[in-house]
């Protein structure tokens, strides 16, 4: 779209006027200071920052690795009493066998023995 | 590396203005504008970006301010887009200020500056206020030259045409 000389103009002017309108305004009195001061109290230097960011991190990944180990701690011990309550209840299975075992021999014997007698 | 107490305060004193003014023309308000311009600063500080001379520091403090105002007029969910639709209305009981002055001027221009639509308000500001191109513009918001041009070229259209509808010498203008 071609634009004529006065429609041009114009809108130089305009733009010229927009410039002028935009110029940089004062910051608030005492703007300065108040920076200065927030500074002090809300801002520390990157180095204590990164300091603080780098401990609190070591932190949470010693606590991340606790629980990671007590976790296994406990499932271990969990296998470690599960493993014996299965060798006990294997025990004493074997145990009720070789008794019942023993008692059908004794039947046995002693049966062999009376007919023995007879 | 900390930027040191005394080099700090040079720098505030030195770039106030142009970081609370494009912090006022995005955001909008006069006492949110000192609260995005002191985090820039405050930004700036604990950064302790290595800041390697007047350029530098006046890019990364332009950029940071309007990615702050930007930020900061998301946050307060303003819609400029509403007042730029419904602008006749306002316009039409509108008070005016003094008129034929520059000054007079400038605040209406400044006025009708805030009812444009976000995209339109940030370029319209870094190229009238800031004078950046818009490959500089385009480079500092992570946009297209052509997309920053329509924003340009989009913005100052909406802006004449509510100058010509509500100041004297604009509406002159467009009848004569």
């Amino acid at each position: 779209m071609n634009l004529s000389d006065d429609e041009m103009r114009k809108e130089v002017r305009f733009e010229h006027d927009l410039m002028c309108a935009m110029r940089h305004v004062d910051a608030p009195h005492g703007f300065v200071n108040r920076v200065m001061n927030a500074k002090g109290v809300a801002a520390e230097p990157a180095r204590a920052i990164s300091m603080r960011q780098t401990v609190r991190a070591w932190l949470t990944g010693a606590i991340a690795a606790g629980l990671v180990v007590g976790v296994l701690f406990a499932e271990q011990q969990h296998l470690r009493r599960q493993r014996e309550e299965m060798v006990q209840r294997q025990f004493e299975v074997a145990l009720r066998i070789t008794d019942h075992a023993l008692e059908h021999t004794r039947e046995q014997l002693a049966r062999a023995a009376s007919g023995f007698g007879d | 590396m900390a930027i040191d107490e005394g080099e700090f305060r040079r720098l505030i004193e030195t770039h106030q203005r142009m970081v609370f003014s494009i912090a006022l023309r995005i955001a909008g308000e006069y006492s949110n504008a000192e609260e995005i311009a002191q985090d820039v600063f405050l930004e700036l500080y604990r950064s302790g970006e290595r800041l390697t001379g007047e350029d530098h520091v006046r890019y990364w403090l332009r950029r940071a301010a309007t990615h702050k105002s930007i930020d900061s007029l998301r946050r307060k969910a303003l819609r400029p887009e509403a007042a730029a639709e419904e602008w006749i209305e306002e316009q039409h009981g509108g008070s005016e200020g003094p008129e034929g002055s520059s000054f007079g001027r400038g605040v209406q221009l400044e006025t009708l500056l805030r009812g444009l639509p976000e995209a339109m308000r940030v370029v319209v500001v870094l190229r009238y206020q800031e004078e950046m191109l818009p490959e500089e513009i385009a480079s500092m918001l992570g946009q297209s030259v052509a997309s920053v041009k329509s924003h340009l070229r989009n913005g100052l259209k909406l802006l004449r045409r509510k100058a010509a509808v509500t100041m004297k010498e604009y509406i002159r203008e467009s009848i004569g």
